[in-house]
């Protein structure tokens, strides 16, 4: 028997599912364009399949059995040598991609921004980047089956090693544990993640562990579900998050208390100490006022027609006249449009990269040197501001992932 | 029965789940043939309309059809020999919709230029739905998939389990949890309206 809502339901899903959406022109053509590619990579994987195989076992002769080795608990490990990512270098002047750009593979666009690791961890896990920890570490989540993640890890790029950080298994007594976000600074990893409580109650458990290795530590268990949010550590003292009202911190000593930040009331955390109005995640087409919560100075985006979909402290990306656009703050309010053949999703990656579309691939703008580089569809994305970060299978080597970190294009 | 789905009359030859004799076997034996296309120019529109369902915005999609007509034309004739093409497309789509791989990067894709949506009469239409749809997008990506399934697509929580590769008990959760969150934000009517369609 249905309710009303599920009447509701019924009708609003197949009201939207008689909408006339007309078929892409040359969607044919990109559905043959995917096939080809992929053919082209299995070729590729195949001919490479011997020079591959020898390569390994030379490999493992020199050295490469740490890959096998299981992972340690970082309890008998020297102090964090992590080093905290640099804050993005604000871009002052942003380039508009070429009207005829040349679209290259990120690869291909910045090599040495490339970093191979394994897809699994030495127990067999599969394994995904969740956050960069320096120029040679990254922070990976092990998978626990299904969506599932069951640990997190450190990665050493360059001694090829892994070693556990956390278990991501509930410090509360909850069910239905889900982790979804990552903070890290130098020190400490903190994440949020939903379950239910006893009482049958959504709630979100916010932990924290040393990278160092320690035991991990309950902050705070807020009622309802957050979801991905944005989280930041702030001076090794607090955990910074958007609440259902607005800007919150939990300190990092785990006394368990949420309190909202001055000044954060309603507003969206974007980067701390940055937080805006612009809290749908789909985007506003009214002016968006970016708040510094530290100093109180205010920065006001405002376009007629502008739909916003992100901002970093100088520069918002949204859609102007179908273009993908870059607003400045008041009072010069300066534009840079991308040439109409880019769709920008509306995220920047790093402070430096728009995310977007160009065609039917998916492209990065960097939008200090006007670029394009197409990264491959079945990519793992991470993008925030402190953070661009690309993942994808590696097609020579089904074993390995390639991980393209933004920090450390130059 | 949503009217996406291909009347059993309207399947032809690529449902019809005839063995396809000719089929050579070996390397090879999995390209295309003229029934592929022939799939694609009939039913390309009607899967785009339940990517947007399932998806929330043409962009995904698109992106949705062309990769699930991307796995089939390298099955075409093994999914022909075993089961009906459009089943097949619209399980990928599901499936991809809520793999995590795609879930990360789809989180942070927000494709869909505001401005058209305005001009869009047919999309006007269907804004009178008290937020739903608006609250159908925050929803995560199982949670959605398993209320489209069960209210768009009228499958049992069976036919779900099967589809997602979870128990039964798991779409009955996610469908709980998906209402509820709904329901926090809905605003009924005044008047409860007339309702044509039924389950």
């Amino acid at each position: 028997m249905s309710d009303l809502l599920e009447r509701d339901l019924i009708r609003t899903l197949r009201r939207h599912g008689d909408v006339t959406i007309e078929v892409p022109a040359g969607m044919w053509e990109r559905i043959e364009g995917r096939v080809r590619r992929r053919r082209r990579t299995r070729r590729a994987a195949l001919s490479g399949g011997l020079a591959l195989a020898v390569l390994a076992v030379l490999a493992v002769l020199v050295g490469g059995w740490q890959l096998a080795r299981p992972a340690a608990r970082d309890r008998g490990l020297p102090p964090a040598t992590v080093v905290a990512t640099p804050t993005p270098a604000r871009i002052v002047a942003p380039i508009a991609p070429p009207a005829t750009p040349t679209v290259r593979s990120v690869q291909r666009t910045w090599p040495a921004a490339i970093e191979r690791m394994p897809a699994t961890a030495p127990g067999g896990a599969k394994v995904l980047p969740v956050g960069v920890l320096g120029a040679d570490q990254l922070l990976v989540a092990e998978s626990g089956g299904g969506e599932r993640t069951s640990a997190l890890l450190r990665y050493d790029l360059r001694n090829e090693t892994f070693s556990a950080v956390a278990d991501l298994a509930p410090v509360g007594r909850l069910s239905g544990y889900f982790p979804q976000g990552f903070a890290t600074d130098d020190r400490t990893v903190a994440w949020n993640a939903e379950g239910t409580d006893a009482r049958g109650r959504k709630v979100t458990e916010f932990v924290a562990a040393d990278l160092a290795g320690g035991h991990e530590r309950l902050l705070a268990t807020v009622p309802g579900e957050l979801g991905i949010t944005e989280l930041n550590l702030v001076d090794h003292r607090w955990l910074v998050y958007t609440g259902t009202d607005g800007v919150r911190r939990i300190p990092l000593s785990g006394n368990g208390a949420s309190e909202p930040v001055p000044g954060g009331r309603g507003l969206h955390l974007t980067s701390w100490p940055w937080a805006s109005n612009l809290t749908d995640p789909g985007g506003s087409r009214h002016a968006v006022v970016s708040t510094n919560l530290v100093t109180g100075a205010r920065r006001t985006f405002s376009a007629a027609g502008m739909w916003t979909r992100d901002c970093v402290p100088d520069w918002c990306i949204g859609n102007l006249r179908d273009r993908a656009t870059l607003l400045g703050p008041e009072p010069v309010g300066r534009t840079v449009s991308a040439p109409r053949y880019l769709v920008a999703s509306g995220r920047f990656g790093g402070g430096r990269f728009v995310d977007a579309m160009y065609g039917d691939r998916n492209v990065l703008w960097d939008i200090k040197t006007g670029r394009l580089a197409g990264y491959d569809a079945r990519s793992t994305v991470l993008l925030n501001h402190e953070t661009c970060l690309v993942a994808w299978p590696d097609p020579a080597n089904r074993d390995s992932l390639l991980v393209f970190d933004g920090a450390a294009v130059r | 029965m949503s009217a996406d789905r291909a009347a059993p009359g309207d399947r032809g030859e690529p449902g019809d789940g005839v063995p396809d004799r000719a089929a050579p076997a070996g390397p090879g034996a999995d390209e295309p043939d003229d029934a592929y296309e022939d799939f694609y120019r009939r039913r390309s529109q009607a899967l785009l309309r339940y990517g947007y369902v399932l998806a929330g915005n043409p962009h995904d999609a698109a992106d949705l059809v062309q990769e699930a007509f991307a796995r089939l034309r390298v099955s075409w004739r093994r999914v022909r020999r075993r089961t009906d093409p459009e089943a097949y497309v619209r399980t990928t789509m599901v499936r991809l919709h809520i793999s995590r791989w795609r879930r990360l990067r789809r989180e942070r894709v927000v494709a869909e230029p505001p401005e058209p949506v305005e001009e869009d009469v047919a999309l006007r239409r269907v804004a009178d739905d008290r937020g739903l749809w608006a609250q159908l997008a925050v929803l995560p990506p199982r949670q959605r998939a398993v209320l489209v399934l069960r209210y768009h697509d009228d499958r049992s929580d069976d036919e779900i389990a099967d589809i997602l590769g979870v128990a039964r008990v798991t779409v009955r959760t996610q469908a709980h949890r998906a209402l509820a969150k709904l329901r926090a934000a809905w605003a009924p009517a005044a008047e409860p309206q007339k309702v044509v369609e039924g389950r």
